[in-house]
C-alpha cells in the first residue's frame, strides 16, 4: 500500500451539506490517515467528519496524488461538487468549531487509518453556514 | 540515510509564484520530505500557500544545503532557495494548502512515509494569493 494526498479549496457553505468528500471505487478500500481543514474566509464554521448516508456522484473528481511518484496512480478521488449529493452521516467521527479567523483549522489523524469501504464516501460536512472558502486535505493509504 | 533540516525566510509576494523550494540533486539523491513547517512572519496581508511538485526543474539562486542533525553525517545533497534564475512552475495539484493571516500562525505538516523527491526535482511552496507577508519555511528530510 502507498500514501496519497490531495488538497482542494471548497465552496459549498450550506448548512446540512457536504463541503468535500473522498470516495473509493468498487475495487479499493483506502485507509484515511489524516484530514486537515483550514479557513480561508473569516467566518465562524463548524465541520464534522462522517460516512455519507448514500453513494454520491462526484462532479469532476480529482484523484489523490502519490507521495512517492514511483507508486501507481490513486483510485480514490475527492470532489467539492456533486451531481448526486452526499446525504447526512448517521454519526460523526469528529466535529470541530472554528472561530471567525482566517487561518484557523484542525488536523485530524487516524494512526491505524479510518477505513473507507469500497464504493463509499467520507464527508467533510457543514454543521453550520460555513466559510465561503476553506482549504481541506486528505491523506490516504491505498 | 540521515536526517537533515533547514529553515529560511521567504521574500516573494506575487500571486502564482513560488516563495520557496526544496530541490533534490541531479543524480543519486531521492530524499524523503518528512516534515514541512510554515509560520507567518510578517502579517501584512496574510498568505495562502500550497505545496506540490513543480512540473519543471528550477535553477536556484544561492541555494542553501540542508543541515545534518548529526554533524557526523555527510553533507546534504538537497538544497532550498527563495529566489531563482529559473523558477519552479505551478504544481498541477497540491498535497497541502493553508491560509495564514496572523503573525505567528503556522502549521507543521508531517509525511510519516516521506514525500519522495526523485533526482533533480523541485517541491515549491506556492503562493496562491498575492501577499505582502513573509513566511518562515522549515524542511526536515531523510536523505
Amino acid at each position: 500500500m502507498a500514501i496519497y494526498s490531495l488538497s482542494l479549496n471548497t465552496t459549498v457553505t450550506t448548512t446540512g451539506a457536504a463541503a468535500m468528500d473522498a470516495k473509493s471505487t468498487s475495487a479499493n478500500s483506502p485507509r484515511i490517515m489524516e484530514v486537515g481543514i483550514n479557513l480561508l474566509t473569516a467566518t465562524a464554521s463548524t465541520y464534522a467528519l462522517g460516512r455519507s448516508g448514500n453513494v454520491p456522484t462526484q462532479t469532476s473528481p480529482i484523484l489523490l496524488q502519490a507521495e512517492n511518484p514511483n507508486d501507481p496512480a490513486a483510485q480514490t478521488g475527492c470532489a467539492v461538487a456533486w451531481s448526486v449529493a452526499p446525504t447526512v452521516p448517521a454519526q460523526f467521527f469528529r466535529r470541530m468549531s472554528l472561530p471567525a479567523t482566517a487561518g484557523t483549522g484542525v488536523i485530524w489523524t487516524f494512526p491505524r487509518g479510518l477505513i473507507l469501504a469500497i464504493t463509499s464516501s467520507m464527508l467533510i460536512w457543514n454543521l453550520a453556514t460555513n466559510s465561503a472558502s476553506m482549504n481541506a486535505w486528505w491523506v490516504c493509504d491505498e | 540515510m540521515a536526517i537533515y533540516s533547514l529553515s529560511l525566510l521567504t521574500s516573494a509576494q506575487t500571486l502564482n509564484t513560488p516563495c520557496a523550494d526544496l530541490k533534490s540533486a541531479t543524480a543519486g539523491n531521492a530524499p524523503r520530505l518528512l516534515e514541512l513547517t510554515l509560520c507567518l512572519s510578517v502579517a501584512a496581508t496574510g498568505a495562502l500557500v500550497g505545496v506540490g511538485r513543480s512540473p519543471t526543474v528550477s535553477t536556484q539562486t544561492s541555494p542553501v544545503q540542508l543541515q545534518a542533525e548529526n554533524p557526523a553525517d555527510a553533507g546534504s545533497q538537497s538544497t532550498c532557495a527563495t529566489t531563482w534564475s529559473v523558477p519552479p512552475t505551478a504544481p498541477a495539484q497540491f498535497f497541502r494548502r493553508l491560509s495564514l493571516t496572523v503573525s505567528g500562525q503556522g502549521v507543521i505538516w508531517t509525511f510519516p512515509r516521506g514525500l519522495l523527491l526523485p533526482p533533480n526535482t523541485s517541491v515549491p511552496c506556492w503562493l496562491l494569493a498575492a501577499t505582502t507577508s513573509t513566511v518562515l519555511v522549515g524542511w526536515t528530510l531523510d536523505e
